[in-house]
């Protein structure tokens, strides 16, 4: 039983005498405890059976929360020391005898013994009521304010803040949210509420997305920036469903490219682990009137982790699904994007967020990324956490580099979740062996839009000799949609003519050099250019028969003469003259159309309506190596080709001739375009012999014979899975012809 | 005609009996005590070092009858002692527990009522020690604890809160019976014209008022502690502002 032992001072009472004397027991007591503002307000707690003749206010709620420190504003991203969110202590103290010795107000975070900040009342702070405690507070100019305001800094009374491992600013943070703010006394009396204490959170309201700036890449090759540059160029949101087109204007600079692994190689030389995107997120802390600001002082250490999903789904194409149903359901995150056995980021330890050092704020550089990130290591080893700046130009904000790998169809979704909440085992608690999408309230997390990869190749040029009904170049694009390849058509439905001066110019001289028996199909009056779209203007046999027997009387002194006379030389009819022109006619169109190579990367198509009028069967178009691409300056090995083009030699009606229910001029097209980004013939083309032989054909889906890289005309091809995943920058040589040997689930 | 030097625990009630007087108005009455009378407006609340004139007595006589019978009737002053015990909580009421003054006294009530009265009649007034104890009852039982909380999956934004993760020690404090000894120190009250006996009015009303004949910081800290109770927004701690007040908080319940 405690005791309590007083020697008092009483006066005795004569007769007709009323005084008395009051003896009172010296009581005292923590009466509430509140963090408010204005009328919003935490709740009071105090420990079963305390009493004090004083009641605490019986209203607030345990859901308080402000938002600490300086704000900065949202539209230039700039401290603004006008924007606060400062907040009220309040506490009452039932202390009228004074008996209270010692008060101290103490902040706990949870599962933790000891007050993480203390602060003693003193005097006048102890007096008998409700008090509003005097802080030190920031206006922006020095020195510190003190009123009765209360900005969330963990400051001693003196206005010295008192900055931590724990609380680098001095602030309490969304990292140990929830806090418990308690006020206990100890006096001499009698104590019957020796603490009221009070709960109040500091929380993040919301997490915007967006892309950061091109200089947060940390690489200063060009191509990397200039593929992010161009990403922004467009103008889609990062919360935006987005195709990221990796640039990949790499061709074939040899035939044997097309048999070989060379279309990996270059493309893994060229984009290595994938394009680089700066993600970056805004951190938006809760104010008490329930508005998310910038308060980056709130922030301390808290984590945000970046996770990842593949989204690819199964197409239509068989061999491709099960190429991608490769350990669908092992490896995580589980998905059908491209695994990393093949070439892509699936599978443990992808790094696609890869670590960063960051580097300290205030200021941008160039060629660094701001932020640190930090693999989140076991059991999610593929998802990263990673810290925003506190102040400077990044306040407020996190990031990462989001690298997909390079593989076009693999299609991502990056979220990042807030991660500071931990489990009992003080654990953080997003941190399970489990896929996201993770269970979170929406507002701690953001989702980027689905990144879907393509590869994109330009169409930087489509000439025509002169006009005729040419090419739909959004017909020729959908042949390798399948394969995520965009034909990205740069001419914008522009059809350059080649100039009608430079042509007869041109072709004048390739024409003097043909022999003379050759010349006897070239009227030399004829303008080249002007008398049609076909690429050389040559006589009929018959005009060649006219123009002997008119030419050499003596030859052929009767008419009718020549024509058995070129019979024997092998031009017994069209057909043979077909055969004769065919490579001279080609090379003509080979050596003129090189001069019109456009600089910009990318394929040229060069089309003629015909290589002369005999070509009424025969060659439909040709995938040359034009000296000026293949000899570009800027070629890179080990990159392969930046530029090519081919040569389209048939028009319309060559097709409407032959009635085929599938071949069509863009599928012609679309053929030639496959070879320039080393896509070779399947075996049965009748082209493995001789020195083909050895060649290694093991490059097509072997179930199936109407790749759009074979000859059939009979149907409308299309790219066979095989060709759909060398396209989409898959590893060649881990890929087996029959596709049931790709899947193993 | 004697001079008497008060000491501390003196009275007019203790001087006049231990002089032999039954009524302390033949001596604060006196007009040799008109001087101390008028500073000490309270018989019964002197200061060490006040002078008290004692009256030489004076013999009365009295006609009597041999074999007859005279009533003779002796006048006598009684002295008392009125205490109130005042707790904060007016619900609580104090289980006394023993009462002991020097020289008895007959109780007039049970102790202490409803309002914490002590009061006994016809104390010897020679006497000047005493005690009071009382019981505070404990505290009622605490309710049943809240129940667990369940946090939605995913938590809240805030979360709830979770009590049981604050590991925080609660301290102890006072549930259970607490139990209040006073020794009484009789006669040693000084009027509230002194700055002591405004010093003593705090310590009886709880106050862990140091006793003295000049003001602290001490004093003057803890004066604004009640003054600041008062409502007073701008407590000055000096005695001569509370004088009057603390007198009629403590001397007129």
């Amino acid at each position: 039983m405690k005791s309590i032992d007083r020697t008092v001072f009483i006066p005795r009472s004569a007769d007709g005498r009323d005084h008395n004397s009051r003896l009172v027991v010296p009581e005292y007591g923590v009466v509430e405890l509140r963090v408010l503002q204005g009328a919003t307000t935490s709740k009071s707690h105090r420990l079963p059976r305390s009493v004090t003749p004083r009641v605490p206010a019986v209203l607030g709620d345990d859901a308080f929360h402000f938002a600490p420190g300086p704000q900065l504003d949202p539209g230039p991203w700039t401290l603004d020391a006008a924007r606060h969110d400062r907040v009220v202590i309040l506490y009452n103290l039932y202390n009228p005898f004074g008996a209270i010795k010692k008060a101290k107000l103490e902040l706990y975070v949870r599962r933790e013994k000891s007050p993480v900040w203390t602060r003693e009342l003193k005097e006048k702070e102890l007096y008998d009521g409700e008090h509003r405690l005097e802080c030190h507070y920031d206006t922006g100019v020095l020195p510190l304010t003190r009123g009765e305001e209360w900005d969330g800094a963990l400051r001693d009374d003196e206005g010295e803040v008192k900055k931590s491992k724990r609380f680098p600013d001095g602030f309490v943070t969304t990292e140990h949210s929830p806090y418990k703010l308690r006020l206990v006394v100890e006096g001499e009396g009698m104590c019957r509420s020796p603490l009221a204490f009070t709960y109040f959170h500091v929380l993040i309201d919301k997490l915007e997305l967006e892309y950061g700036t091109t200089e947060m890449i940390p690489t200063k090759k060009d191509h990397r920036r200039k593929f992010f540059t161009d990403l922004l160029a467009e103008g889609t949101a990062a919360t935006a469903d987005t195709k990221l087109y990796i640039p990949s204007n790499q061709f074939k600079s040899n035939t044997d490219q097309m048999f070989n692994n060379h279309l990996y190689d270059v493309y893994a030389h060229k984009w290595g682990r994938g394009p680089k995107l700066p993600l970056v997120v805004k951190v938006f802390v809760r104010t008490c009137g329930n508005a998310g600001v910038p308060a980056p002082k709130a922030l301390g250490h808290t984590k945000f982790m970046w996770d990842w999903e593949s989204k690819s789904v199964t197409g239509t194409n068989a061999f491709v699904n099960q190429a991608t149903n490769y350990k669908v359901n092992k490896d995580r995150p589980k998905g059908r994007n491209c695994h990393k056995d093949r070439g892509g980021k699936r599978g443990s330890n992808s790094h696609v967020f890869k670590t960063q050092d960051g580097y300290d704020p205030p200021n941008a550089q160039d060629g660094k990324f701001p932020f640190k990130v930090v693999n989140c290591g076991k059991p999610r080893d593929w998802a990263a956490y990673s810290e925003a700046w506190r102040e400077g130009v990044f306040a407020s904000k996190t990031g990462v580099i989001f690298q997909p790998a390079r593989m076009a169809g693999d299609k991502y979704k990056a979220t990042c979740y807030a991660a500071h909440e931990l489990n009992d085992e003080k654990k953080i608690r997003l941190h399970v062996d489990t896929d996201a999408p993770l269970p979170i309230v929406p507002a701690l997390k953001v989702d980027s839009g689905e990144f879907e990869i393509w590869r994109r190749i330009d169409i930087v040029r489509y000439m025509q000799k002169s006009a005729f009904g040419g090419l739909n170049l959004a017909t020729l694009k959908t042949y390798y949609d399948p394969a995520f390849v965009d034909l990205n058509d740069k001419t914008n439905g522009n059809v350059e003519y080649f100039p009608a001066g430079e042509w007869n110019g041109s072709i004048g001289g390739e024409l003097a050099g043909w022999s003379n028996f050759d010349k006897y199909f070239v009227d030399s009056a004829v303008n080249q250019h002007g008398g049609g779209s076909q690429a050389v203007i040559l006589r009929t046999r018959a005009q060649v028969c006219t123009y002997l027997e008119a030419t050499f009387p003596v030859d052929f002194p009767n008419p009718g003469d020549a024509d058995p006379w070129l019979t024997a030389q092998g031009l017994a009819d069209d057909n043979a003259c077909n055969d004769r022109f065919q490579d001279p006619s080609i090379n003509i169109v080979k050596k003129l159309f090189n001069a019109k190579v456009h600089d910009d990367d990318g394929i040229n198509i060069f089309h003629v309506s015909r290589l002369n009028h005999f070509a009424t069967y025969g060659l439909m178009g040709e995938a040359y190596d034009f000296p000026n691409a293949t000899g570009h300056s800027g070629n890179d090995a080990k990159s392969g080709n930046r530029r090519c083009g081919f040569i389209q030699v048939v028009d319309a009606a060559f097709y409407a001739n032959y009635g085929w229910a599938g071949e069509t001029p863009e599928q012609t097209a679309a053929h030639e375009c496959g070879h320039h980004m080393m896509l070779p013939h399947p075996r049965d083309t009748a082209e493995n012999k001789g020195k083909h032989v050895n060649r290694d054909y093991k490059a097509h889906d072997q179930g199936v014979t109407d790749c759009l890289m074979s000859y059939r005309r009979d149907v409308t091809t299309k790219l066979c899975g095989f060709c759909q995943l060398r396209m989409r920058g898959w590893n060649k040589d881990e890929l087996k012809t029959d596709g049931a040997k790709n899947e193993k689930t | 005609m004697a001079n008497y030097t008060v000491k501390a625990g003196d009275c007019f009630s203790s001087i006049a009996k231990a002089n032999g007087y039954y009524k302390y108005s033949t001596l604060y009455q006196h007009a040799d005590n008109t001087a101390t009378r008028l500073l000490r407006p309270n018989p019964n609340m002197l200061v060490p070092g006040d002078i008290v004139s004692v009256p030489d007595k004076r013999q009365k006589k009295v006609a009597a009858v041999l074999d007859g019978t005279r009533n003779l009737v002796l006048k006598r002053q009684l002295t008392n002692l009125r205490i109130y015990i005042s707790l904060i909580d007016k619900a609580v009421r104090p289980a006394p527990t023993s009462l002991q003054f020097e020289g008895g006294g007959k109780n007039s009530a049970a102790l202490p009522d409803g309002g914490g009265k002590i009061e006994l009649l016809d104390i010897n007034p020679a006497g000047t020690a005493g005690k009071v104890e009382i019981q505070i009852p404990a505290l009622p039982a605490a309710p049943p604890p809240d129940p667990a909380v369940v946090q939605a999956t995913p938590p809240n934004n805030p979360p709830l809160i979770d009590p049981t993760h604050f590991t925080d020690k609660a301290p102890e404090f006072d549930v259970d019976i607490v139990r209040v000894r006073w020794t009484l120190k009789l006669g040693h009250l000084e009027p509230h014209s002194t700055i002591k006996g405004v010093l003593q009015r705090f310590y009886n009303l709880g106050y862990d008022m140091p006793i003295g004949e000049a003001e602290t910081d001490k004093t003057q800290l803890l004066i604004k502690y009640w003054q600041a109770s008062t409502g007073n927004a701008a407590p000055s701690g000096a005695v001569t502002d509370v004088r009057a007040a603390i007198e009629t908080l403590h001397d007129h319940p």
